[in-house]
């Protein structure tokens, strides 16, 4: 089950090695984004896009607001 | 949106998935680093003065005297022990205030706020629409960011 997480859990997962994921469309995330974080938008989330991620390792996904 | 990509990247059979729930808004609102064609823009928060005026809410009005006075903004902010904003005590209040006043006493409770993320350049507009000089920038847990002094900020950016 996936666990919420507030941004202090966040940093300190991605200080262990997490990956990030934005899952908002290409354009806001061109807009701004997390450093290191990849796009892969929500609509587009299948075994392709999701290739060159390591499924071992946590990831953490986030959008505008969490809505 | 996030709970749904987190709950399918788990489907996709991803081990140990993380929502965070609070997104990209809070993580800009909390003026930590930032990519994409954005990052160069100035928000509020990167613009104010990080160190102004403070004290506590059980400070007397006898020691605020001094302080308030020499405040270029002409008021104090009341803050907590983990710098979350309480009210602001202005210059006009300490007069009327007895010596053994505290901050708690004499502040305007909750003053109004905006978020590190305002861009710069709209809050400056907005400023100068209320004739207002001065703004409180603060996280979106409450914690003071600083003071954005409309026309200091107007001049970084000219």
């Amino acid at each position: 089950m996936p666990a919420a997480i507030d941004i202090d859990r966040l940093e300190h997962l991605l200080a262990a090695g997490a990956q990030l994921v934005e899952v908002l469309p290409e354009a806001e995330y061109a807009e701004a984004h997390l450093p290191g974080a990849v796009n892969i938008p929500l609509k587009t989330l299948d075994p392709r896009t999701t290739s060159s991620l390591d499924r071992g390792i946590p990831v953490a996904v986030y959008c505008h607001d969490g809505l | 949106m996030s709970p749904r990509a987190a709950w399918r990247l788990e489907a996709l059979g991803f081990e140990h998935v993380y929502d965070y729930v609070g997104g990209k808004a809070d993580w800009l609102a909390s003026g930590r680093p930032r990519a994409g064609r954005a990052a160069g823009e100035m928000y509020a928060g990167d613009l104010v003065d990080p160190d102004p005026p403070t004290c506590a809410l059980a400070d007397r009005v006898s020691d605020l005297g001094a302080a308030v006075p020499a405040s270029r903004y002409g008021f104090t902010l009341v803050i907590s022990d983990r710098r979350v904003l309480l009210g602001r005590v202005r210059r006009s209040a300490l007069a009327a205030a007895s010596e053994e006043a505290r901050a708690e006493d004499v502040m305007e409770p909750g003053p109004s706020t905006v978020r590190y993320d305002t861009p710069a350049t709209e809050l400056i507009e907005r400023l100068a629409q209320k004739e207002l000089r001065t703004a409180i920038v603060t996280t979106p847990t409450g914690r003071l960011v600083g003071v954005f002094d409309r026309a200091a900020a107007a001049r970084r950016l000219a």
